[in-house]
């Protein structure tokens, strides 16, 4: 079954996984990792890259906050480095809607199955809230 | 004729949990709340419209009475029904009120003092406990206490140990 990590600058990976908890109950298929301040994104890379070691033709989508920063940056050199060795997808620009389709698909779906419903579920629940509530039907009984 | 699928006391109505892990899951085709402030408060009604339009299911926010009236007239039409309601006192007339519920989750009601925490996310007082077991005992409802499908389930049985 491919596990999900999500990579962020600073902790926002780990409250991320609190929210999903709140929701989901069990997040047991979902790792986290960040880059802390001055840490060496050597490091970083290097964990990133045993957790995918670990996880191999299982899969491991990676869902990072910045496009081009350095979760980024490092999550595509992983990817490069180990070729055919893990199933790995990444995704940019991580959001919770995002995080919870992950883990609720994980169970049924490929790594990229789960990509392709991901991307399309986060950019879904990018919504003006207000536009959503103006012009909601009026029911014709009186219940 | 309609069902109910699903019945639901949780004090946020429609919200991530229920959007979440419950809309998909239970096979329902419609959302119905139950609340007479929501009902009669337009921007609330509107806000819990748009919350449950994005699940695809038929939403309706019902007044408490109307949940019953509505029963009684057309049996919920054709819908499989996930009928939320923000107390358990609300839930008991509908049931009393003759809509059938097989089930009653206890999903949400939070802690306040002189109130006996049943799991961490649903607390009850003694008169509430006296509601649902009367549901269970003359209405056949299978009454449990769970704030999401994956997590921990707790019996009625059980909860009254706990007074």
């Amino acid at each position: 079954m491919p596990k999900v990590l999500v990579v962020t600058h600073g902790k926002m990976a780990e409250g991320m996984k609190d929210s999903a908890s709140l929701i989901l109950g069990n997040t047991d298929n979902l790792y986290t990792d960040f880059l802390s301040a001055g840490e060496d994104i050597a490091d970083l890379r290097k964990r990133i890259r045993e957790r995918a070691e670990e996880v191999g033709k299982d899969g491991l989508l990676v869902l990072v906050d910045l496009y081009g920063a350095s979760p980024f940056n490092a999550s595509m050199y992983v990817y490069q480095e180990l070729g055919d060795r893990c199933d790995m997808e990444i995704i940019t620009g991580v959001n919770l809607p995002m995080v919870i389709d992950a883990l609720m698909n994980c169970e049924f779906m490929s790594v990229k199955e789960m990509k392709e419903s991901c991307i399309g579920v986060a950019k879904e629940a990018i919504q003006s809230a207000l536009d959503n509530i103006k012009d909601s039907d009026l029911e014709e009984d009186d219940y | 004729m309609g069902e109910v699928v699903l019945a639901r006391v949780d004090a946020r109505l429609i919200h991530g949990q229920v959007l979440t892990t419950l809309a998909g899951s239970s096979g329902a085709t419609a959302i119905f709340v139950s609340d007479n402030q929501s009902a009669n408060d337009p921007f609330t009604k509107n806000i819990l419209m748009a919350a449950g339009a994005k699940t695809q299911l038929k939403t309706r926010v019902l007044k408490e009475d109307g949940a019953i009236r509505y029963w009684n007239d057309r049996q919920y039409d054709d819908y499989k029904v996930i009928l939320l309601t923000k107390t358990i006192s609300v839930m008991y007339d509908i049931i009393k009120g003759g809509v059938p519920i097989k089930k009653l989750n206890l999903g949400g009601i939070p802690k306040k003092p002189g109130l006996t925490p049943i799991i961490g996310e649903v607390s009850i007082s003694h008169e509430e406990l006296n509601m649902l077991n009367e549901l269970a005992d003359d209405y056949g409802v299978e009454v449990y206490f769970q704030a999401i499908p994956s997590s921990k389930m707790v019996t009625l049985e059980e909860a009254n140990k706990k007074f």
